[in-house]
């Protein structure tokens, strides 16, 4: 039986700001094993972020108020333990990369110097044995010449290389989980395909467990094990990527594959009509109602729950057996 | 078909100052192409390929540093700005970040009425404003939406003041580059949709700039591959995507990842040690030998030419996938 090893259950948050309470997150359950990468996916202001985010105490509070739900690691809340402890958690037990990694790193220190810092604190050494594990980290994400690189400022180096130098960073300290967010989504395709293939050998042969961030359905498709699919503060649907992906049961979803370009033989893309709602104001019931096709009286009214509908393919939608017949 | 735009060895060296000296970029380098009235031309490559330089300098954004544009067989790479009016209205560009691209103190009307202005096309207050409305129908808003400012809408609708000013004026050819980058995928095919939308409605001619192959595979009849300032294939969208024969197109068709797991779990067997894309060379090879998986002897010495291989199908390279 696989572990669980991280889990999010009826995790919910809101933002305070001038123009009222945002309701980011709803009610998010999620599960993560031993040694498989989990797909967070889902648009602009789905919540992706904010639910990767909360899981190291990431955001601040104010103006983040976490009103519901827990987040445990090995069975232990995160979201009530002390903050020295909670350090040695952060980079350690559970690391993170983020999207942009110029501004994860910083630029008056080499990357020696910040690598090796990391090392000695998460790993307990000295300075010459972090040095050690650190280009060894290096020739693991496929920079040969750590050395060199170790030497080197972060603006000395290029986006891909930069990213590398995080996932060492993160890997260095032999982390249970990594939470990667959006993590190729600044590089270009080329270099996205190397770090991507970095981190599923990361996968393979650290038996790492990977909560990877996205919105890019093919990045989902090439990598993850499982996938979980937000729309405005709620998971709609989440499973192996080959059910989901291949036979995706809520409509949005559906619709999110649809809308793809991928070939001129299709005459016209299928788009899913308006935008993402604004969740100061979220629609009541269903929050996707609005731009469903499908959408009926009880859509409005209440809140689809995420329900079983085969062994490990879940959903959240009213009408799901009528569309699936 | 006529071609309403050709370049010819069209060339954009960028002067860069750093620390008190002076080095040069080739951004641009030889580039030749013509596009055919009505069609749509796609320029697909990587982040410093060049892709938007071209596009700024067709529209005559930027200067070029050697070569020629012609548009509706009129040279117009040298012309003066009061010479290059009349053409200004007849090409236009639709750019890639929504957010930026709009003045944030104007409004809707503000913005879509300026180009009937400054191009003196439509002088008329009342007139111009019953084109404003037609602009905004055409793309899809409304009479409500004319009084409000940018930061009041969406990426998606942000873009699509953004289509609606490049087209009120009525133009012939339409440089977009990157227009659906910034937005969800969603909102994307809305936009893919009502690009092809108005060109069948208003006869137009595309120049659509994008690092994505499916959205250039979904919108274009023709593509050209950028690689380092070069043109390194060209083909007809079905014969570049069916049989890709360029290393470097072949590799990028590999790089990105397909939404269907059955597809897309079988290859990803790109190497990740770095081959340094960083090696130095010497100037007069294949400026892909050094990542390229076919490079033989003469791509390090040797600088191969665009060839025609199969007909208007045009690569460059010595060792081309046959």
């Amino acid at each position: 039986m696989r572990e669980k090893i991280l889990e999010i259950n009826h995790l919910q948050i809101r933002f305070d700001t001038e123009d009222g309470v945002v309701k980011a997150l709803e009610d998010v359950n999620l599960e993560l094993y031993s040694g498989e990468i989990l797909g967070l996916v889902g648009e602009t202001g789905c919540g992706k972020s904010v639910t990767s985010q909360s899981v190291l105490r990431l955001l601040p509070t104010p103006p983040t108020r976490i009103t519901n739900g827990s987040i445990l690691f090995h069975g232990k809340n995160l979201l009530e333990m002390p903050e020295e402890k909670m350090n040695d958690i952060r980079g350690g037990k559970i690391a993170m990369i983020f999207q942009e990694p110029m501004t994860s790193l910083n630029p008056v220190f080499t990357i020696g110097e910040q690598l090796e810092d990391v090392i000695a604190l998460h790993r307990k050494v000295d300075r010459k044995e972090a040095n050690v594990i650190a280009v060894k980290s290096l020739v693991d994400v496929g920079l040969d010449d750590a050395e060199v690189i170790l030497s080197k400022y972060p603006h000395e180096l290029s986006g891909g290389q930069r990213q590398r130098v995080m996932i060492a960073m993160a890997l260095s300290c032999q982390p249970e989980v990594l939470i990667a967010d959006e993590p190729t989504t600044a590089l270009d395709v080329s270099i996205q395909a190397q770090i991507l293939s970095i981190i599923k050998h990361l996968k393979q042969d650290h038996g790492m467990a990977v909560l990877l961030v996205t919105h890019n359905l093919g990045v989902v498709a090439q990598v993850c094990d499982r996938v979980a699919v937000m729309y405005a503060g709620y998971v709609v649907e989440k499973g192996d990527k080959f059910d989901v992906l291949k036979t995706p049961l809520h409509p949005y979803p559906r619709g999110l594959l649809e809308s793809i370009p991928r070939s001129r033989k299709v005459r016209e893309l299928r788009s899913i009509p308006g935008s993402v709602p604004n969740l100061i104001n979220p629609p009541e019931g269903c929050r996707f109602h609005p731009r469903c096709p499908f959408s009926t009286g009880v859509c409005d009214r209440e809140v689809p729950v995420l329900e079983e509908a085969a062994p490990g393919h879940f959903v959240a939608c009213h009408h799901w057996r009528r569309l699936n017949p | 078909m006529k071609h309403l735009v050709r370049v010819e060895n069209l060339k954009k060296i960028f002067k860069i100052r750093n620390q008190g000296r002076t080095s040069t970029i080739v951004a641009v380098d030889d580039v030749s192409f013509f596009i055919k009235k009505g069609e749509t031309l796609g320029l697909i490559g990587e982040s410093g390929s060049g892709k938007t330089t071209v596009g700024r300098m067709i529209v005559r954004l930027l200067e070029p540093s050697e070569g020629r544009i012609e548009f509706d067989s009129r040279d117009i790479t040298h012309l003066k700005e009061r010479e290059l009016k009349p053409f200004r209205n007849r090409f236009q560009i639709v750019f890639q970040d929504p957010y930026s691209s709009l003045n944030p103190r104007m409004t809707v009307f503000q913005i879509l009425s300026r180009p009937l202005s400054v191009f003196g096309v439509e002088n008329d207050r009342r007139k111009q404003k019953e084109r404003v409305l037609k602009a905004l129908y055409d793309v899809g808003l409304h009479d409500e939406h004319l009084n409000r400012y940018p930061h009041e809408f969406s990426g998606g609708q942000r873009q699509r003041i953004s289509i609606a000013r490049a087209l009120i004026s009525e133009p012939e050819f339409v440089v977009l580059d990157e227009p659906t980058s910034a937005l969800d995928v969603s909102v994307q095919a809305q936009i893919l949709n009502l690009l092809k939308y108005l060109k069948s409605e208003h006869n137009l001619t595309y120049l659509f700039i994008s690092h994505d192959l499916g959205v250039i595979h979904y919108m274009c009849d023709r593509v050209m591959v950028m690689y380092l300032g070069e043109i390194v294939e060209s083909a007809s969208t079905e014969e570049l995507f069916e049989s890709p024969i360029h290393p470097y197109t072949r590799f990028l068709m590999r790089a990105i990842p397909d939404p269907d797991p059955e597809v897309s779990t079988k290859e990803l067997e790109i190497s990740y040690t770095e081959r340094g894309s960083q090696v130095s060379h010497s100037d007069s090879g294949c400026k892909f030998f050094p990542r390229c998986d076919r490079a033989i002897k003469r791509c390090e010495g040797e600088h191969p030419e665009l060839v025609e291989i199969l007909p208007e199908h045009y690569v460059r390279c010595h060792n081309p996938h046959l």
